[in-house]
């Protein structure tokens, strides 16, 4: 693989290439600035989306618009080589009334979502111009754009569509979204839950002897928190937020709780669902049972109903789960062809590969389908991500987008010069 | 009839205490909308109780206002009988920027409080007049005014300031709470506990600290052996958690979570059986939930190798009980004791069946868990929607339901030269 980078790095086309991206600095900079200013909540993202379709279409590339907002291009290759989905995403966590200005810090850019990814989403504009400057031929099929829906309640949505639109023919991803020279090559999965419970609801003391979404609600929380997961792939659970009832002095009507459960492996996040699941039915059952029981125990029960009254009992606690998120989760093996040359990319350039098994990001998508994905880092860095005082730091931004172009190249082959790295898929 | 309402009802100093009353029913309604539109959430009686106070003095009353601003009078009797303390609460259950005014329809006044309890309050007055005008010397001595807190985080702390004075718990044979205006006769206090119970650990992300004891899975421990335990029959006796709250997001684990707790009984043994199983289950829950953890730390253990890492498995949750309300419960008194039974015969006397409700969580609570007989009932006119922004006030015949009052007063302390009371003095 050392050898395929060699040869490129040494082309005549790539030094063009790298002439135009170092050359295409304040460029990148100047639409950088431009698109962080434009919001794009996640699911909210159409603004966004038609400015960088705009910025595409004047680089002179023909762009494809689906039908959830995920903007990208398809250059094609000569027809010998696989086909290589480039993305970074569109959105960020701010929701759109967050005020955004970009402020100077010394060399830095301060603002809202500057980093996570409008920095990667800038850069694959570089990218497109630095393809047309060079006029490279790529072997392979390359899809370059920018997605909707990594972050959050995006749930990644974006990407999930673009696979559902292509179900077959895509060879290989790449998400630019981490740290640099780093690779994920694992996503953690995860199913989040609004669990609901619901009862007729009354006085604490006049309507004793009904069941109680509360009570309920804590059996089942009981019972999640001794459930056993494997340590090996990790896998977690969490009820991260309670809430419900009124007053003091009431049966709650309604009560309710945020579940969170994580696997590096889809296989462990099913069982734990399964079972996390199947406790939470247990609960409610065993609430209401319990009340039943009361009322059935004797004749002198006082839990029995008054005349024309329904039995306290009888006013059972209801369930309704809500699924809020569902990232699939997936692992692939570290020496798949993409991912070994992505480390070869780096340490070309004499970097150190920061290998991270799994992570929640878009290539979660494409892992959990069988089709070869990463996340990796782009040109310059960024600190202090999903929070309002996130910062760009450029430095480095010209040779990062470099590494990415020559990458792309690897991995798709070069007429004349290179075979692919990354093989088509049977 | 008992022989000793006979003789009152037939007696000319009842008879014209009765007239009084009668007479003064626009004179009790204007003070009535006079107080109504003074707040007095519970906690903050000051100003409407230094009113009341400022009634009271023009009756002629050498009034005391203690500490807490409950506000009474001594109405010295003519020897050898009980003493008997009547009160109405000057507390409602609206805060104090609740907008109040009085709003007419049909028959009905509609005010927050209007009912619960400034109509009895200014009943207090109305009685104050009907015993000076109608000239009626009793043999024990009457205190008689308006006290503090009774309702939801007042926590009765007015009457039990007042008990909590020995001379006064000493001094007082019967009590008498004056509160709705229904014709019933509460003749126990519903006892009860409540508590607030937070849950704290240092939080962290769901996924990458899992491994942590977690607030709310403390919490739920504690809710699911709760619910789990076991309800007496013989007495009723009631637990509840009405309010979780917690958490700020669905990936993290929580750093603080609470939880509103409710206890209630008719017996004190239940009640404080129930409140011991509560406490034990808080610590149990904690500990099971710190325990859970500790299982997996030999697993988990590569992931504390890094120095000065403090593992996840000993970062512990606590739990902090903060009590909320404690009302203590009065045992049911039995209807032939002296109280109730002067009760129940002073309604016949004034040709009303009253209703017998049993326990009731009242000012009452107070007195009768020491072992002081005590009675709660309503006074005149009708009312409705206590509580709600809804609540009304009939004044029409005042007199009716308010008439058993001066009457029981008259047979509980006894009229000199007239009948002997039927509420004997207390062994002190």
């Amino acid at each position: 693989m050392k050898k395929t980078y060699e040869i490129l790095h040494n082309s005549d086309v790539m030094k063009k290439a790298k002439d135009a991206i170092f050359a295409d600095r304040d460029n990148t900079i100047a639409q950088h600035k431009a698109l962080v200013l434009v919001p794009a909540f996640s699911r909210h993202e159409e603004k966004r989306a038609d400015f960088y379709q705009q910025l595409m279409e004047a680089e002179g590339f023909e762009s494809v618009r689906d039908s959830v907002n995920n903007v990208y291009t398809v250059i094609k290759g000569d027809g010998n080589g696989p086909t290589l989905y480039f993305t970074a995403h569109l959105d960020t966590v701010f929701p759109m009334d967050t005020p955004l200005e970009i402020k100077m810090n010394g060399e830095k850019y301060a603002c809202p979502g500057i980093g996570d990814d409008t920095a990667a989403l800038s850069q694959t504009l570089t990218l497109l111009r630095a393809i047309k400057a060079s006029g490279i031929r790529f072997k392979g099929d390359l899809i370059i754009g920018g997605n909707v829906g990594e972050e959050g309640l995006g749930d990644l949505y974006g990407v999930k569509q673009f696979f559902k639109d292509h179900p077959s023919g895509i060879d290989g991803f790449i998400s630019v979204d981490g740290f640099p020279h780093s690779i994920v090559y694992g996503g953690t999965g995860s199913y989040r839950y609004e669990v609901r419970f619901h009862g007729a609801g009354g006085h604490s003391m006049a309507d004793f002897g009904m069941p109680n979404p509360v009570h309920a609600m804590g059996r089942a929380i009981a019972k999640i928190s001794d459930v056993k997961v494997p340590y090996e792939p990790w896998t977690t659970f969490s009820c991260g937020v309670v809430e419900g009832g009124t007053s003091i002095n009431s049966i709650a009507h309604d009560c309710k709780f945020l579940l969170d459960i994580r696997s590096d492996s889809k296989g462990c996040l099913d069982k734990a669902n399964e079972e996390i699941m199947a406790c939470i039915r247990a609960a409610v059952e065993e609430e209401n049972a319990r009340w039943a029981a009361e009322r059935d125990r004797d004749e002198k029960s006082p839990y029995k109903p008054g005349p024309g009254q329904l039995p306290h009992a009888d006013r059972t606690v209801s369930l309704e789960i809500v699924q809020v998120g569902n990232r699939p989760a997936g692992s692939q093996p570290v020496d798949l062809p993409l991912i070994r040359a992505c480390a070869a990319d780096y340490e070309f350039f004499g970097y150190e590969t920061g290998y991270i098994p799994a992570s929640s990001t878009d290539a979660n998508v494409p892992i959990s389908l069988g089709v070869p994905g990463v996340t990796l880092g782009g040109g310059g860095t960024s600190t202090g991500a999903h929070s309002l005082a996130e910062e760009f730091d450029p430095t480095g931004l010209e040779q990062g987008v470099y590494e990415l172009f020559i990458l792309i190249a690897a991995l798709l082959g070069v007429e004349g010069l290179t075979d692919p790295l990354l093989p088509k898929l049977a | 009839m008992n022989k000793t309402y006979e003789t009152l009802m037939a007696s000319e100093v009842v008879k014209k205490g009765l007239e009084i009353m009668k007479a003064d029913e626009a004179h009790t309604w204007e003070q009535h909308q006079e107080l109504v539109l003074i707040p007095a959430f519970s906690r903050h009686e000051e100003q409407r109780a230094k009113r009341f106070a400022e009634m009271m003095r023009a009756e002629g009353l050498d009034v005391t206002v203690d500490e807490v601003n409950n506000v009474y009078a001594l109405i010295k009797g003519a020897g050898n009988g009980p003493t008997v303390y009547m009160t109405a609460h000057i507390d409602t259950v609206f805060p104090m920027d609740t907008p109040l005014s009085i709003r007419k329809e049909g028959d009905r006044y509609y005010c927050p409080g209007i009912g619960d309890d400034t109509a009895q309050l200014a009943q207090i007055l109305t009685l104050v007049r009907v015993i000076k005008g109608s000239g009626v010397k009793f043999k024990g001595d009457l205190i008689i005014g308006g006290n503090v807190g009774e309702e939801g985080l007042g926590d009765l702390y007015g009457v039990r300031h007042f008990f909590g004075k020995k001379e006064n718990a000493d001094m007082v044979d019967g009590f008498i709470t004056f509160d709705g205006s229904s014709t019933g006769i509460v003749t126990g206090g519903t006892g009860s506990y409540r508590y607030k119970v937070s849950f704290k650990g240092p939080g962290g992300h769901s996924y990458g600290d899992f491994g942590m004891p977690n607030p709310i899975f403390a919490m739920g421990r504690a809710i699911s052996l709760f619910s789990q335990m076991k309800a007496p029959v013989d007495k009723k006796t009631t637990f509840s958690v009405g309010v979780v709250e917690g958490g700020t997001s669905v990936n993290s684990i929580p750093y603080a979570c609470s939880m509103l707790v409710d206890m209630r009984s008719e017996s004190k043994a239940n009640l404080d059986a129930e409140d011991e199983c509560f406490k034990k289950i808080i610590a149990q829950a904690v500990e099971e939930e710190n325990a859970r953890w500790m299982e997996d730390k030999e697993l988990y253990s590569d992931r504390y190798s890094k120095a000065g890492f403090v593992p996840l498995c000993d970062r512990k949750v606590e739990a902090v009980i903060e009590q909320l309300g404690n009302r203590p419960v009065g045992e049911i008194q039995p209807v032939d004791s002296p109280i109730v039974k002067a009760s129940i015969d002073a309604f016949r006397a004034v040709g009303i069946e009253p209703v017998m409700r049993g326990c009731s969580s009242t000012d009452a609570n107070i007195p009768i868990s020491m072992g002081i007989p005590a009675v709660g009932m309503g006074g005149g006119g009708k009312g409705g929607g206590a509580h709600s922004s809804g609540e009304w006030f009939d004044p029409t015949d005042i007199t009716r339901n308010l008439s058993k009052n001066f009457v029981l007063l008259c047979g509980l302390l006894g009229v000199d030269g007239l009948t002997e009371p039927l509420l004997p003095v207390r062994e002190k």
